[in-house]
Order: structure tokens, then sequence, then C-alpha cells
């Protein structure tokens, strides 16, 4: 009888707190709604075209003139195949590295964290001439997918992100496999990533956005329409005498599609990921 | 980080030493190289730089004129007033709204969790220049503006949101607030999902208040991802550059120039690399002593 | 085991490799051996790509151990893309833009002096080889000479009964604008405020257009002397104020972006835009017809092109510069025989052919081999086309061409600093014109030590 009014006043917080979710929701969604409804209203020719926000006839026109004029499916590719490449570098190494920065206690390790973690402080605007001369002078790489990869093969904020997620994890479970004499590979292989499931997956989403997102270095990099990257491709599709908004829109849809669908298919294998990490206590 | 600091010393030989350590070193092998070459070398030239009048076909040593006319720009300390105050309004506020929407979405059922969470990420898939171009639209500062069209429900005089100094820093700081926080929350939710079961319930045996939960069980344990939070939201916005670029170019009058700003103005506007280099490991410093104060703060109950 | 995985791990990263850029020719290349030139560009009019695409593979066929590389970039990334390459010691060979000190400074910049032939030399215009000189020094080829006005709405002009033809013809004053702005201020048809001038709150072209028609060269004149620190400079922010303060120019200005700045001109909200092209009246021809076809919704603008109004007691004077291809070497040079050919690429990329790029912009044309070429196909329509003329008449070259690369660095950084905040505080009003001009003359004695 007790815990009558208690569940009651826990359902009610929870309804506020659905309510309160959902508005704040709707209010961040707002730009992916405008993108979404302004590549579905047919706008050609015309500059100063804004979409209404709420459509009065929808039109697949922009989509056709998007993929007529432009080389999107080799841009999707690229961008597929890079984001790729760079999500499993990042997860491989930074989880490696992360997790020696996290658990194993070796000399010399806080100096190295600090160095790495240092140059993350850096912005980028300077240091993009030394990595342009490096790249196009030195190891003539331009217009390469080694040289969009390589300077983010991994990056200190996901190795980062590991050592944190990393320093999360029971310790006891590495000791009880050094007692069992595993190699520290396998100790890492075999017991401290299939632990730490939900950081790489969480790690692997956040790196393939990124790369998948990525302007500035691939567009300084590339020169070919063949190398472009999806948002490269994106920046450089400018249409005749003004800016085709509707298909402007739509590619920057096509641009975002496969991110969603790829958030889509790993929520699941997330969500079952979680309880794993709770073998502490 | 702190209870690493006195690792043992290999006791005799380096047979030992690289038994003991040799796979940490291995571990970071690959991440370091790669740091060295494609981030450390650029680093090192710019640092170089900073002391130069750089040109392409060979530039002249000045050695700290650089930082002395930096020092003595009225600008340059305008930027880095502008640039603290978007980072003390933004950074704890966005960590703020990002735990209590996690928080919040964590009492959901599984359901609304994966709704909540997928839809609270979306927005990061949207690039720049459309989230640019809806809130150029929310701030249009005629009657027809979006948030001047609220305004005038309630009886208030549109505002030129970004066009006179009073507003302008804050509307960008009204954009970063309302902005994703997707990333954040499915850190937190993860960390969430990871706190043993077990801690609460013995929690609850011994009649523990809810707010004792939290302060005993959850947050020690969301400790690490919070300082990660800090640590990142830090340095990104103290590095903020692509709104001020899409949505003020730095004015009016300065109100919205942040250090990074500053630094594209110098390099690509006016081609001083060298003065851009200086301002750079000038803004560095700062956030590295941000950086370390916090993990200063942070560690000393952090189990690592 | 272990060992090896990782191993592969990295091989697998280091492996994904595809073709590689190729190096340059060797020193000692003659003429026939192979080259490439690369060029960057950027969409000058809506044909520029597919005409480029033409001409290059006609070019390749004409010279086949030449490759041209082009690369289109777009207008809002593509000039840091260029910096960066500059400044790397990579620029492309031939660049799309006006030449600029700083291209100079760098000492990459080609010097085109050996390469240009008398048959060259005279081919262009009088007036026009200048706009690809620094210090008299050819180092571009001009594409097109292009002018700024400003560009009226013909129905919002008429009903007011101003006498356009007449201002085409004849130009007008500050106070003539100003009589004629209080009858184009008004509401529009559906109730919403319609200004005389719409400019927009961050872009300097607008100070820089009537300080020019103010006696003032620009912030500097071309022997390096400072012009903005006087009553001239003043009269014209005070004239601007003027606009502002009798709502002859929107309030917000202050907060308005170009492209914002664009909408109120087409959506009738502002009779006169402040920067405006002769190709303006092809654009919005095609987008009239797009209406009448139904695939675009909005009301139908007849463009006027208009002079910037000077003030009463100096002489009107029209923006201009040119634009084209601007040759550059490498920090890796790659030989006298690639400069050659780069030249050979740039000069037919400029030819009479070329001079299609004038004639879609409805601009007056630089070479006579191209008023030839295109005679009787202009597409501007008679109107426009002669006021362009009239006003290519008073044409002001820009200083930047005269002032040595350091002088010229430093004007801008002036703007960019000291100018266009000044513009905002003026626009938002907070500062009056009396303190902004004190500002410009303390901080402009500072830079140019005057």
């Amino acid at each position: 009888m007790q815990s009558h009014p208690q569940a009651r006043s826990r359902n009610m917080l929870l309804a506020v707190a659905g309510v309160l979710l959902l508005l704040w929701t709707i209010l961040t969604i707002i730009p992916l709604y405008w993108m979404l409804v302004g590549s579905l209203q047919d706008s050609a020719a015309s500059a100063s075209f804004r979409p209404a926000m709420i459509p009065e006839a929808l039109s697949l026109a922009p989509y056709e003139r998007f993929f007529a004029k432009t080389a999107a499916w080799r841009w999707l590719f690229n961008s597929l195949l890079v984001s790729s490449v760079l999500t499993v570098t990042n997860v491989f190494f930074a989880s490696l590295a992360g997790y020696a920065f996290a658990k194993l206690k070796f000399p010399g390790s806080n100096a190295i964290f600090w160095i790495l973690l240092s140059t993350m402080m850096i912005p980028a605007q300077v240091t993009l001439i030394p990595l342009y001369i490096l790249m196009v002078n030195t190891l003539q790489l331009q217009d390469t997918y080694t040289a969009i990869i390589l300077p983010t093969a991994v990056s200190v904020g996901n190795i980062f992100l590991m050592k944190q997620y990393m320093s999360s994890l029971p310790t006891s479970l590495i000791h009880a496999a050094r007692i069992d004499a595993c190699g520290e590979f396998r100790i890492f292989w075999r017991v401290i990533l299939p632990l730490a499931k939900p950081g790489l997956a969480v790690l692997a989403i956040f790196t393939f956005v990124a790369s998948w997102n990525e302007f500035f270095w691939p567009f300084l990099i590339t020169s070919s329409t063949d190398m472009r990257t999806i948002q490269v491709g994106l920046a450089s599709f400018v249409f005749a005498e003004s800016t085709d908004f509707g298909a402007m829109m739509a590619g920057a849809t096509i641009g975002a599609l496969p991110m969603m669908i790829l958030f889509f298919s790993l929520q699941r294998y997330f969500l079952q990921g979680i309880t794993i990490g709770a073998v502490k206590g | 980080m702190q209870t690493t600091a006195s690792p043992k010393r290999a006791p005799s030989g380096s047979g030992r030493f690289w038994r003991e350590y040799g796979w940490a070193y291995l571990f970071i092998l690959a991440p370091v190289l790669l740091f060295l070459v494609f981030t450390l070398y650029p680093v090192a030239s710019a640092f170089v730089m900073s002391f130069q009048q750089y040109q392409v076909m060979g530039s002249t040593w000045i050695g700290f004129d650089n930082y002395k006319h930096m020092i003595g720009d009225d600008v340059f300390w305008k930027s880095i007033r502008n640039t603290v105050v978007f980072t003390i309004a933004t950074v704890p506020v966005n960590i703020l709204i990002t735990f209590v929407l996690a928080y919040l979405i964590f009492q959901m059922k599984n359901k609304a969790q994966t709704f909540f969470k997928a839809t609270l990420y979306l927005p990061a898939v949207a690039s720049g220049v459309t989230i640019s171009v809806v809130w150029l639209a929310i701030f249009d500062p005629t009657d027809s503006g979006l948030l001047n069209r609220f305004l005038g429900l309630l009886g208030i005089d549109p505002v030129i949101w970004l066009g006179q100094s009073s507003t302008a820093l804050f509307s960008l700081i009204l954009m970063n607030w309302l902005g994703s926080h997707g990333a954040g929350i499915i850190l937190y939710l993860a960390s969430m999902g990871g706190v043993p079961k077990s801690l609460y319930e013995a929690a609850d045996i011994d009649h523990a208040s809810g707010w004792t939960k939290f302060a005993r069980i959850t947050w020690p344990l969301l400790k690490p991802t919070t300082l990660y939070l800090l640590v990142t939201g830090i340095i990104t916005s103290f590095q903020v550059f692509i709104s001020v670029y899409l949505m003020t170019q730095g004015g009016p009058n300065f109100a919205t120039t942040t250090i990074a700003y500053l630094i594209y103005q110098t390099a690509f506007q006016f081609y001083e690399f060298g003065l851009a280099s200086a301002q750079s490991f000038v803004l560095a410093l700062l956030i590295i002593i941000v950086s370390v104060l916090q993990f200063k703060a942070f560690s000393s109950d952090v189990e690592y | 085991m272990k060992r090896k995985s990782l191993l592969l791990s990295m091989a697998l990263l280091m492996g994904v490799t595809t073709a590689c850029g190729g190096g340059g020719g060797s020193k000692t290349a003659g003429p026939d051996d192979k080259d490439t030139v690369t060029v960057w560009t950027y969409p000058v009019y809506g044909e520029y790509e597919t005409e480029l695409k033409d001409r290059v593979a006609k070019f390749q066929n004409e010279h086949p151990n030449i490759t041209v590389q082009t690369e289109m970039l777009s207008w809002a990334e593509g000039p840091q893309k260029f910096d960066v390459a500059l400044n790397a010691g990579n620029p492309p060979d031939l660049y799309f833009h006006s030449v600029d000190g700083t291209y100079v400074n760098t000492k990459l910049a080609l010097d085109l002096t050996p390469y240009m032939t008398d048959e060259i030399k005279n081919d262009y215009l009088p007036g026009t080889l200048e706009l690809g000189q620094i210090q008299g020094v050819q180092y571009g080829l001009p594409l097109y000479q292009f002018q700024w006005g400003w560009g009226g709405n013909k129905r919002i002009l008429d009903e007011a009964g101003i006498d356009w033809k007449k201002i085409q013809s004849e130009g007008w004053t500050w106070s003539e604008f100003e009589a004629a702005a209080a009858k184009l201020t008004g509401k529009t048809a559906d109730g919403a405020p319609q200004y005389a001038l719409v400019t927009d709150g961050s872009s300097l072209d607008f100070i820089e257009m009537l300080s020019r028609n103010n006696g003032m060269p620009d912030v500097l004149d071309d022997g390096g002397k400072f012009q903005w620190n006087d009553q001239r400079i003043l009269d014209t922010m005070s004239f601007i104020k003027g606009l502002l303060d009798s709502g002859y120019m929107p309030k917000e200005t202050a907060a308005l972006d170009p492209t914002k700045r664009t909408d109120m001109f087409y959506a009738g909200q502002a009779a006169i835009i402040s920067k405006a092209i002769p190709y303006y009246d092809v654009m919005l021809a095609t987008r009239n017809k797009d209406i009448d076809a139904g695939t675009v919704k909005g009301e139908k603008i007849n463009f006027v092109y208009l002079p910037v109004p000077h003030n009463d007691n100096a002489p009107a004077k029209t923006t201009t510069g040119g634009e084209g291809y601007v040759a550059f070497k490498q920090k890796n040079d790659k030989g006298e025989q690639h400069a050659k050919n780069t030249f050979m690429v740039m000069e037919y990329l400029s030819d009479a052919e070329a001079g299609s790029a004038s004639n879609q912009l409805a601009l007056p044309f630089v070479r006579k081999s191209q008023a030839e070429a295109f005679a009787g196909k202009e597409l501007g329509s008679e109107t426009t086309l002669a006021a362009a003329e009239k006003m290519a008449a008073n044409a002001e070259m820009p200083v930047t061409l005269k002032l040595d690369a350091a002088l010229a660095a430093k004007q801008k950084q002036f703007k960019e600093q000291v100018v266009k905040p000044n513009m905002q505080a003026l626009y938002s009003g907070e500062k009056t014109p009396e303190q902004i001009a004190d500002d410009f003359k303390s901080k402009g004695s500072q830079s140019f030590g005057q």
C-alpha cells in the first residue's frame, strides 16, 4: 500500500521529464527538419528562396538535379572508404593506447599523455601550412586517400576518450587475467575489448560522423573531382548563376543519410553492450 | 592520472624493464609515431614560425617581435576577453544541460531511451552550413525574424540580435546552448549504464536517500566522463571559430571576435603566419593551464 | 601472433594508397616535352565550366604534350585553399583572381613581361592591361573589367516618378539622391516597410563606393597618402547617418548580411540595392522567365543599373577592377619551358573566344579581338550596356595596383580592423560620425605614419 503514492509521483515525474525532453528534442531537430523540407520543395534558380516550414507541395526534382549535375555516387564512395578506414584505425589504436595510458603503469606515461593532449590545444589554422608542406611538397601525396586519412588516423581526442573510458573498467579483471598468465595483448584483445564494447561503439560512431563531416583538410588536399569526399563535393556544388537551395539541401540530406543509417544500426548493438560494463563491484 | 605518477623503477637490467613495460610502449607506438610526424612536426614548425616574419621563399628571424606586437594589440585582448566570456557562459551550462538530459533519458524505458538518444544525436549529422542558415533566419533582425516574432507576441520590440555589440555575443552563446548535446548525452548514458546495480541495491539496504545515492555513487562514477566533457568542451569553446565565421565575422565592433577567429584573420586575411602562430601558442598556453587545473580539481578522487 | 595482428593493422593503414600526384618536368625540358599546367578557377558565369572544358580539350588537341588540369573552386572556400597552397610554396600555375600585392610579395608570382608580345599588348583596349599589373609589372591578364554600381527596381522607381534614364546618362548628386530617397521610402503593397536603399552591415563596398564619390580614391591614394583623415570622410559618414536617421535605409542595417540584402531587393522591400553589376540584367531576366514559366514564385523585377551618387562638389567615380588569370611559379621551380607553357595556356584562356566572359557578364570587352568576335551577340539589354559604358568612362583604377605590397597590406588591415567595426557601430548607432572620423585619424596616423 505504502508504495502506491510513491509510484504515482514517480510516474508523474517521468511524464514531466518526457514532456521536457520532447520539447528540447523538437527545438534541436528544427535544422534537420528544415534541411529535409527544403530538399523536397522545388526552388529552381532562385537565390532568395527559403523553404516554407509546412510545404504546400513536395517534389523530388531537387534530388534529380543534384544527382544529374554531380558525381555524388563517387563522392559517397570516397567518404565511405575514408570514414570506414578512419573508424577502424581510430577504434583500434585509440583503444590500445587509451588502455595503456589508463591501466598499464609505465615510466613517462604522464609526460607522453600530456604532450599528446597539449597539441590538441593548438588551433588547426596555424598547423595547416606546415602540414600541407609536409604532405604536398615533401611526401608528394596530394590528391590521394592516404593524404586524407593519415593526419587523423588516430586522433588525440579519441585516445583521451578511451583513456577516460578504460579507467572506469574494473582493474580486478586485468589482475585476474594476469594471474592466469595471459600475454598483455591477449588480455587487451580477449578481456578488455569485449568489456569495452559500449565505449568502442560510441567511439566508432563519433569517429565516423566526424570524419564524414570533415571538410577542410580533404578540401585542401584533393584536387580532382573523383577524389572529393561528399562534404567537399557539396561545397563545390555551386549552380550556374544562383545557388539552387533545394538541390543544396537535397545534397546535404544525401550527405547525412549514411550517418543516420549507421547510427540506427549501431544503436541496437550499443544498447546490448551497456550491460556488459556492469561487472564491477 | 595522479596515481600513475610514481611507477616502480625497473629493479635491474633492461630485459626486465622491457618485459615489464614493453607492451605498454608497443601499445602506444603507432599513435605516437603518427603523432610525431603529423602533429608534433607541424606544431614545432609553427612554433619556429612564431619567431619569424614568415615568407615562402625564406623567412626572417625577428625574435619576440610577434609576441610584442600581439601584447600591444587591443583587438587581441578584446578577443581573449570574448573567448573567456564565451567559454564561461557555455561550457558549464552545456555540461549541466547534457547531464540533465541524459539523467532524464536514463529514467525512461528502453524504447523511449532509444528514441531520445537517436533524435537528440541526429542534429550532429547536419553540416555547419545548414545550421547557420537556420540560425540566421532565427536571428533575422527584421520583424519577420523567428525570434523577433516570438518577442512581438510578448509585446517586446524587435532586437538587432547579431548587429549590435550588446547582444551579438549573447546570440552566439544562445545558439551554442541550443546546439547538439547528443555526443555528451551518449557518453553520460554509457557511463550511467556502467554503474553496477549492486551498488544501488547496497545503498537501498542502507536506506540511502535519492540524493545520497546520486552524490555517493552516480556522480563519482561519472567523474571521468564529466572531466572528459569539460576538457574537450573547453578546448572546442576556446577554439570556437565556425559559428563566428558563418554568423558574424567577428563583428560588430569586435564584439564576437574570438581568438581562433583572430588567428584565422591574421593568417588568411593578412598573411601574417608568424603573428598567427604566436597568437596560437598563447591560446594553447591558456587552454593548457585551464586543463591542468581541471585535472587537478577532478583527479583527487577519480579512479585510474 | 599478437605482434602480427598489430603489424597487419599498420600495414593496412599505410596501404590505402592510390595514384600519387606527379612531379613537374625537368629543368632542361624542350618545347615538345610532356608537361602539366594546373589551373584553379571559379564558376565565373553560368556556362563557364562547360565552355572551359571544351576549350581545354581543344588546346590539348593542338598541344598533345601539354596536359591542362583544371579545378573548379567554390567562391566561398576557394580563396583559402589557394592561400594555403601559395604560402606552402605550391600554388597552381594559373589562378583566377585579380592581381594582388601579397601575391607579388611571396616572390612566386610570375613576371609575364618576357612573354608579352606586341601583338598581345596591342590587342588590349586602352586602360585594361594595367588591371593585371602591380606597380607596372604584368602578373595577370584581365579576362574582364568589372564595375560596381547600384541596382534599381524599375517598377518602384517609375511609381515614384524617378527619371532613371537621366540618372544613367548624367549621374546624380547626394542631394538629388536624398530627394529621390524620400519618394522611394514608404510601404509595400502588403504593408511591409519599403526602403529607398539597402546595404549590408559587414561589407565595405558601400562606404568605399561613396567615399570614392567624395574625392577619395581609397583609404590611401595611389601615392600612398592617407586620405580618410579630413572633412571628406566625415561628410561621407554624416551622409550615411542621415540616410539611416531619415529611415531611407533599414534601421537593422548593421545585422543584414549580403543574402538578406538581396532578399529585400527581390521582395520589393528596397528600391535600390547598394551593390550591383550589369550582369544582374541577364540574371533577373532569367528569373522573370522562370516566374512566367511558374517554376519560381515571386514578383518579377526589371533591373535598372544606376551609377553611385557623388557629393555635390566632387566628380562621379565608378568602382572598377580587373579579374582574370594570374600566373605563378612554385618554390620548387619547374623551369623556363614550364613557364612558357603556362603562359601559352594563359593566353589561350584569355583570347578572343574568352571574350565570352565579358559578354555574358554584360561588361565592356577588354580586347579588340573579343569585341570583334562578339559584335552583335551582346547579352545585356541595350539600356544597361549603355549605362555600363557611361560608367566605365568614370572608372577609378584600384589604388592597390600602384601601391607597394607592404602598404597595400597595411591598408587592407586598416579596413578590416578599423573601418569595418566602425561602420557597424555607425549602422547600429553606437558611434557618431565625429567619433568615427577621430578614430580613423588617430588609428590611421599609427598605421600609416601620417
